[in-house]
């Protein structure tokens, strides 16, 4: 009798075991295709992102750009922007700490390692209020900048925390740009 | 993956618990938030079971993901894993909490399901992914973080029984007050912003 | 004439009645957390209800092969694949909507609202009428959300969808962008829907005693 329940019992188990791993299975199979679908469509997404940032910086829709193996440890990627033959610059991105989480930044320098322009990839700061960082006013304040530089950037009233975070995020590219740089290798 | 030296690692966490609260600053975890901080005790009780929970779920998470998910490129699959093992986790810890401490148990039972829903357990594990932090830094920020959301709804629970004995006009009474005390303490908490350790 | 009529009041009962935000107290979070732009409201609204509704089918569907001493997972393992696929979709097809919401779109996924749906209609409902109850359940949460967060947008940034209604003048009220702000708005309202329910109330009441005398 004893092993009669027993048995019933282990096959209930079995049963709901099955039940779980078929359905995990099956859904993980499902959303898996789906990611093998979506997968060129979302990158192309996220590039177009990029893309449309650096046509900005550097003022040209003929760029190319090619993202460094090397990637110093303080940032997300360093770009290096060329047009045609000649070598405009680099592109660092960097993400630092915002109000609302990370800013993704990208921060554009040209061949004497001054800043050309810096913009926002995404952020998510307070919409209006930390978006302000997005604005022109702020950001141009950091054109001509170089990593020796000691300019005071003037923060915006009400997005303290979102406009120094930018500003430390431009000193962070400047300095991991200069290490790369002076690391030795640069890239033909 | 940055690795941190032990002050800054402590300043992290202040950041975390009182800068970049769960609740305050982020909104993870209103839902309980609102609903089990009716007393300082229950709201102890609650925000502890709730630690215990982020801060292991941010542990085994983060196993999960740098162990299993990345190797075998099913990154995608994170949030159904994360959910998976986390509603497992709250079912081991409901066990043995009604092993160990029943009566304890009891006056958390009704609270139980408010933990594994917790926007503020899936956050954090996401969270740490996003971030990128390595294996230390996730459980310290999963215990910093829950330390401030205990902190958050213990605060409240106190503001809450103040206020049990307000007469409000009979449109406020219960929840819209309760959310209006909400936002008055939110506003405490948002003087902390902008704190750069 | 009477599916139709039924039809309507549970969309109703679900906007209204019942709403799953202030009055059932569910899915809190994201009201509070996304409502700053109405876009993100509706994005976040319609994204819920897609993944409500499907749910609540594919659970209603399988409600009979559901072991009873697994519905917690069982229920997970679907919701938060539905929600996977939702962001993953939103990935290719809204990624601006998705970098808005960041985080919130799995969070989805322990949205109360959809677990409550799961486990106290689809998994013991027939297919059709768990549709319609996870419609009108999504209704009436994309009404909280657009509610919020219209007077957020509007009072905290002078803008609606991303317009500027006010002027360049305006000053905006902060406040309203910030959790505390969120906080605020969600009493206000709350107060609103409450203070509705009691005038209702009030007159059902009186009405009683009328025909009581009568």
């Amino acid at each position: 009798m004893v092993d009669a329940n027993k048995k019933t019992k282990l096959i209930e188990v079995g049963r709901t075991g099955i039940f779980l791993v078929a359905l995990c299975a099956i859904i993980a199979l499902l959303l898996s295709l789906l990611n093998i679908v979506t997968r060129d469509r979302i990158s192309e997404n996220e590039e177009r992102n990029l893309r449309d940032a650096v046509v900005a910086l550097f003022g040209s829709e003929n760029i190319e750009y090619v993202l460094l193996e090397v990637t110093p440890e303080a940032v997300d990627a360093i770009y290096k922007v060329t047009e045609g033959e000649t070598a405009r610059g680099y592109c660092v991105r960097v993400s630092p700490e915002g109000f609302g989480g990370k800013i993704d930044i990208l921060v554009g320098v040209d061949n004497s390692s001054s800043v050309i322009g810096v913009r926002i990839i995404s952020h998510n700061e307070t919409p209006r209020l930390g978006s302000r960082i997005e604005n022109n006013h702020f950001l141009s304040q950091f054109i001509a900048i170089t990593s020796k530089s000691e300019k005071n950037i003037d923060v915006i009233s009400g997005s303290t925390v979102s406009s120094r975070a930018v500003t430390e995020g431009v000193r962070t590219a400047l300095s991991a740009l200069d290490e790369y740089l002076l690391g030795g290798v640069v890239i033909e | 993956m940055i690795s941190l030296s032990f002050s800054q690692t402590l300043m992290l966490m202040f950041s975390a618990i009182i800068v970049e609260n769960l609740i305050f600053s982020k909104l993870y975890g209103a839902s309980p938030f609102i609903k089990v901080s009716e007393t300082p005790i229950t709201a102890l009780g609650m925000g502890i079971v709730t630690s215990v929970a982020i801060t292991l779920s941010s542990a085994l998470t983060w196993i999960v993901y740098h162990l299993i998910l990345e190797p075998l490129g099913l990154e995608h699959l994170k949030t159904m894993a994360f959910i998976l093992v986390i509603v497992a986790l709250v079912q081991l810890l409901e066990m043995l909490l009604r092993r160990f401490t029943p009566s304890l148990y009891s006056s958390l039972r009704t609270y139980t399901p408010f933990i594994a829903t917790n926007c503020a357990v899936l956050g954090c594990a996401l969270l740490n992914i996003q971030n990128n932090y390595n294996f230390i830094r996730s459980v310290c920020y999963g215990f910093a973080a829950s330390i401030g959301f205990t902190l958050a709804i213990v605060i409240f629970a106190g503001v809450r029984a103040r206020i049990e004995f307000a007469t409000p006009p009979r449109a406020f009474k219960e929840f819209p007050l309760t959310l209006i005390a909400a936002a008055l303490l939110a506003m405490a908490f948002s003087g902390f912003s902008g704190i750069k350790l | 004439m009477s599916k139709n009529n039924g039809f309507i009041t549970q969309l109703k009962n679900g906007i209204f009645d019942n709403n799953p935000t202030l009055i059932q107290l569910l899915g809190l979070c994201p009201a509070l957390a996304i409502t700053t732009s109405l876009s993100n409201a509706i994005g976040m609204g319609v994204a819920t209800t897609a993944v409500l509704i499907c749910s609540n089918i594919l659970i209603s569907l399988l409600r009979k092969f559901i072991p009873s001493k697994v519905r917690i997972y069982t229920f997970v393992i679907i919701i938060s694949g539905l929600v996977t696929a939702a962001e993953m979709l939103m990935k290719s097809f809204f990624f601006d909507l998705y970098t808005s919401l960041g985080l919130f779109v799995p969070l989805i996924a322990v949205n109360c609202i959809i677990l409550e749906g799961a486990d106290s209609f689809a998994s013991k409902n027939k297919v059709i009428t768990s549709a319609i109850d996870g419609l009108s359940m999504g209704l009436g949460f994309t009404v909280a959300l657009i509610a919020v967060s219209i007077i957020r947008e509007l009072l905290g940034t002078g803008t609606i969808l991303g317009f500027s209604v006010f002027g360049a003048s305006y000053r905006p009220a902060i406040l309203f962008t910030l959790p505390a702000g969120a906080f605020l708005t969600l009493g206000l309202i709350a107060a609103v829907v409450q203070k509705a329910r009691y005038a209702k109330e009030d007159r059902e009441k009186s009405k009683g005693r009328e025909e009581e005398r009568v």
